[in-house]
C-alpha cells in the first residue's frame, strides 16, 4: 500500500472516527502541551539562572580564603593571593579547558564616586578586579578599548588640567606623569540591575542598559591608595584616576568594578608592591564541555585552588531535578493518554473487523492493516502534538504578560520565562508521536490478525 | 487445461477435544482456467470453510493447495495478499459493501492496494455501467437494494482483472428474480472473459450455470456432475 493510499484511508477516518479520535487526541494535546510548557519554562529559566547569573560552562578558581583573602587582604594589601603564570599554564594544557583568564583583585585601598548628568551619586569603598581583555572583547560597546589607558600614552604632565577632556594625568601622586584617556570599566549585570532597582530611580536616572549607549559621558573618578577605611601601606600617596563604564559583562565582578588586568597590575605594583602585581588573585575557566567542569575542579584542587562560587552547580542541580519532575508529571499525562488511544483503537478494530477482512480479501496484508492504524496513531498523535505545542506557546504569552505586568520588578527578570527552541518542539511532536504509537501498537497488531474468512463469515 | 486452483485432501478441524468438528475432511478439487465450478451443498457442509482457503483468507488447515500453479504453503502473507489483489475476486451473500463509502468508492477500494490504483478509477466507472448501474456511483449502499448492492460488490471484484472470481452464496440474499439476474451477470462474464468462477452455493439456479457441480456435504465431496444432474 502506498502512501497515497494510505493517506485516502486516514482521510476518511478522520471524519470517520473523528468523536473518538478527538477524545483521543486531546489528551495527547494536552500531555504535550504539559511537557512544552514545563520544558520551556525550565529552560527560560535556566538560561536566565545559568547564563547571566550563574553561568555555567565556566569555573572560577581561588586559593583558599585564608590564604591573603578576606576583607582586610583587600583593603590594605595583605599577603597577595597566589596563583602563579606556572599554575596558569597548566590549567590552560588541561584537555577539558577552552582558555583561562587569570583575575588580579585591586589590593590596595580605593575609593569611587562622582557624577552622572549632573547628579552627585556618592562616593563608596571601591572594590576592582583586573581581568585579561580577551575574555570580555565582546561586551565592550562602542569603540572605547577596553584596555590599559597607558597603551596609548599622551603628552606628559603632573596635573589634570594640563591634558584634554576627557583625558587625565596618570602617574604617580606629585610624579610626572601622561595624559591618557579614562581607564574602560565594565560592570556586572548585577550591578546594572542593583543600579536599575535602587539608584536609578532615587535620582531620577535612566536604566543601566540606555546609559551605556551614553558610555563615553559617564566618566567617574577614582581615589587610588585611600579609602574610608585607611591608607595603602606602599606609594607615593593617593592620587585620582578617571574611568568610564564602557560595557555590562557575564565576566564582570558582581559587586565592583572591573578593569583591564594590566591597569590593575600597575596599580598593584604602586601601592602593594611586586608579589600583588605577579600573583593572580582567581583564575576564570572555560571548559569545553558542561559536564567536564568537575574534572576541571578537580585538576584545581591537585593545585590547592578551589570554586569561588559553587551557586551555578547547586542552581543547575536544582533546576534539572525541578524540570525532571515537571516532566514526569507531563510524561504520566502522555502515558494516560496512551491508554486511552489504546482503548479507542481497540475498539475501532473491534468495530471494524468485517471492513479489515474485506480489504485483506481485496489485496491487503497483515502487514498494510498494522500500517493503517499505526498512521491513524501518528497522525492523531502528530496532530494532538502539534496542538498541545501551539497551546504551551499560548500559555507562555499569557504566563509572561501576566509577570511582565503583574510581578514587580527584580534582579533578572527576563522578557519572558521561556525558551522555545527547535530541539524542544520537535522533542515534544516526537514524544506526542512515540506515545501515540505505543498506545495504539498493540491493537493494530490485532488489525494485522483479524482472521479474515471468520469475520467475513458472518452476515 | 492449466489449472488455476488445485487442492489435494484439504482438511479444516474447528473446536478441540470432544466438541471438535471437521468442517473440511479430506477435499481435493482441481478447477481448470477458464471453467465455472459450482460447489453445492446444505449449509454447514463447509462450503464457505472451503472458499476460503481457496481464497488465502484461511491459511489454518491441512492438506496442499496451488494456486495458479503455486503451491500457497510457500507464500509469505504479502506475497499471497497480492496474489489476491491482482489475481482473485471475492463476492460475498452479504455483499459486505463499506457503508460509509459510496457505490463508485466501493468498487475502487481494491485500488487502494494497486500499484497502480490511481489509474482505475475509470474503469470502476465502467464497470458499474456493465452491472446495469449506470449513474448510481454517487450513491451510499443504504440508498441501495439487495440486488443493487451485489452488482456493486461484483463490480469491486472485476476492478482489477481478476482470473479467478469466488463467489460465497452470491444469490442468498436476494429475492429469486434478483437472484436470477446475478446468476445472468456471471454467465455471461464466464462466456465473455472466459473468467475462472468458483461459486459456492445451496441454490441449484446458480448450480445450472456453471460446467460443473461439485456436491458437498459433511465436508466431503460426494460427487461431481453436469449442472443438468445437480
Amino acid at each position: 500500500m502506498n502512501l497515497r493510499a494510505l493517506w485516502q484511508l486516514i482521510r476518511v477516518d478522520l471524519v470517520r472516527a473523528r468523536g473518538a479520535l478527538v477524545t483521543s487526541g486531546f489528551g495527547i494535546a494536552a500531555g504535550t502541551a504539559a511537557l512544552t510548557f514545563f520544558l520551556a519554562l525550565g529552560l527560560g529559566v535556566r538560561a536566565v539562572l545559568l547564563g547571566e547569573v550563574f553561568p555555567i560552562d565556566q569555573i572560577e578558581l581561588e586559593p583558599p580564603k585564608s590564604e591573603g583573602g578576606g576583607i582586610g587582604g583587600l583593603l590594605f594589601g595583605a599577603e597577595a593571593p597566589g596563583i602563579t603564570e606556572d599554575q596558569v599554564a597548566a590549567l590552560r594544557a588541561n584537555e577539558h579547558v577552552a582558555a583561562v583568564y587569570p583575575k588580579l583583585r585591586m589590593s590596595f585601598p580605593a575609593s569611587a564616586g562622582g557624577e552622572i548628568f549632573g547628579r552627585k551619586i556618592g562616593t563608596s569603598e571601591m572594590i576592582a578586579d583586573g581581568i585579561d581583555p580577551a575574555l570580555v572583547k565582546d561586551d565592550v560597546k562602542g569603540d572605547v578599548p577596553f584596555e590599559d589607558p597607558l597603551a596609548h600614552p599622551g603628552k606628559p604632565c603632573k596635573e589634570t588640567k594640563e591634558c584634554d577632556a576627557p583625558q587625565y594625568c596618570e602617574g604617580p601622586s606629585g610624579g610626572s606623569g601622561v595624559c591618557v584617556d579614562p581607564v574602560p570599566v565594565l560592570a556586572s549585570r548585577y550591578m546594572i540591575e542593583l543600579y536599575d532597582s535602587t539608584i536609578a530611580p532615587t535620582h531620577g536616572l535612566p536604566p543601566g542598559d540606555s546609559l551605556l549607549g551614553l558610555a563615553k559621558s559617564i566618566i567617574f573618578r577614582l581615589w587610588l591608595g585611600q579609602s574610608l577605611l585607611g591608607k595603602a601601606k606602599e606609594g607615593e600617596g593617593p592620587r585620582h584616576a578617571h574611568a568610564r563604564v564602557v560595557g555590562i559583562s557575564r565576566a564582570a565582578i558582581d559587586i565592583g568594578i572591573t578593569l583591564p588586568l594590566e591597569t590593575v597590575r600597575r596599580w598593584n605594583r604602586e601601592y602593594s608592591g611586586e608579589a600583588a602585581a605577579s600573583k593572580y588573585s582567581s583564575v576564570l575557566i572555560k571548559v569545553k564541555s558542561n559536564d567536564r567542569v568537575s574534572d576541571v575542579i578537580a585538576l584545581g584542587a591537585t593545585m590547592d585552588l578551589q570554586p569561588k562560587d559553587t551557586r551555578a552547580r547547586d542552581v543547575s542541580v536544582l533546576l534539572t531535578g525541578v524540570m525532571a519532575l515537571l516532566a514526569l508529571v507531563a510524561a504520566v499525562i502522555l502515558l494516560v493518554s496512551a491508554s486511552n488511544i489504546a482503548y479507542t483503537f481497540r475498539v475501532l478494530v473491534q468495530d471494524r473487523r468485517r471492513e479489515i477482512a474485506l480489504y485483506r480479501a481485496i489485496g491487503a496484508s497483515a502487514r498494510d492493516m498494522f500500517k493503517w492504524m499505526m498512521s491513524l496513531a501518528l497522525t492523531v498523535g502528530l496532530t494532538g502534538g502539534a496542538i498541545g505545542v501551539l497551546v504551551a506557546w499560548l500559555l507562555s504569552l499569557v504566563a509572561d504578560w501576566l509577570a511582565a505586568t503583574r510581578l514587580p520588578d527584580f534582579p533578572f527578570k527576563p522578557e519572558s520565562f521561556f525558551a522555545f527552541s527547535w530541539w524542544l518542539i520537535l522533542a515534544a511532536l516526537g514524544f506526542a508521536a512515540l506515545f501515540s504509537l505505543f498506545g495504539a501498537f498493540g491493537p493494530a497488531r490485532r488489525a494485522g490478525k483479524v482472521d479474515p474468512a471468520a469475520a467475513l463469515a458472518t452476515l | 487445461m492449466t489449472a488455476c486452483v488445485e487442492a489435494h485432501h484439504l482438511r479444516k478441524i474447528y473446536g478441540q477435544g470432544k466438541g471438535v468438528r471437521a468442517a473440511l475432511d479430506g477435499v481435493s478439487l482441481r478447477v481448470s482456467c477458464g471453467e465455472f465450478v459450482a460447489v453445492l451443498g446444505p449449509s454447514g457442509c463447509g462450503k464457505s470453510t472451503l472458499l476460503g482457503i481457496v481464497g488465502g483468507l484461511d491459511r489454518q488447515y491441512e492438506g496442499e493447495l496451488d494456486l495458479f500453479g503455486r503451491p500457497t504453503r510457500a507464500l509469505k502473507d504479502g506475497e499471497l495478499a497480492r496474489m489476491r489483489g491482482d489475481r482473485i475476486g471475492f463476492v460475498f451473500q452479504a455483499f459486505h459493501l463499506l457503508g460509509h463509502l459510496s457505490a463508485l468508492d466501493n468498487v475502487l477500494a481494491p485500488a487502494l492496494f494497486a500499484q497502480d490504483g490511481d489509474k482505475l478509477r475509470a474503469r470502476g466507472e465502467q464497470l458499474l455501467v456493465e452491472v446495469g448501474l449506470a449513474g448510481r456511483g454517487g450513491d451510499m449502499p443504504e440508498q441501495m437494494s439487495g440486488g443493487e448492492r451485489q452488482r456493486v460488490a461484483i463490480a469491486r471484484a472485476l476492478l482489477r482483472e481478476p482470473q479467478l472470481l469466488l463467489c460465497d452464496e452470491p444469490t442468498g440474499n436476494l429475492d429469486l428474480e434478483t437472484g436470477a439476474q446475478i446468476v445472468e451477470i456471471f454467465g455471461r462474464l464466464h462466456r465473455e472473459r472466459d473468467l475462472t468462477i468458483v461459486a459456492v452455493t445451496h441454490e441449484k439456479a446458480l448450480a445450472q450455470a456453471a460446467d460443473r457441480v461439485v456436491n458437498l456435504r459433511a465436508g466431503k465431496i460426494v460427487d461431481e456432475v453436469a449442472p443438468e444432474l445437480s
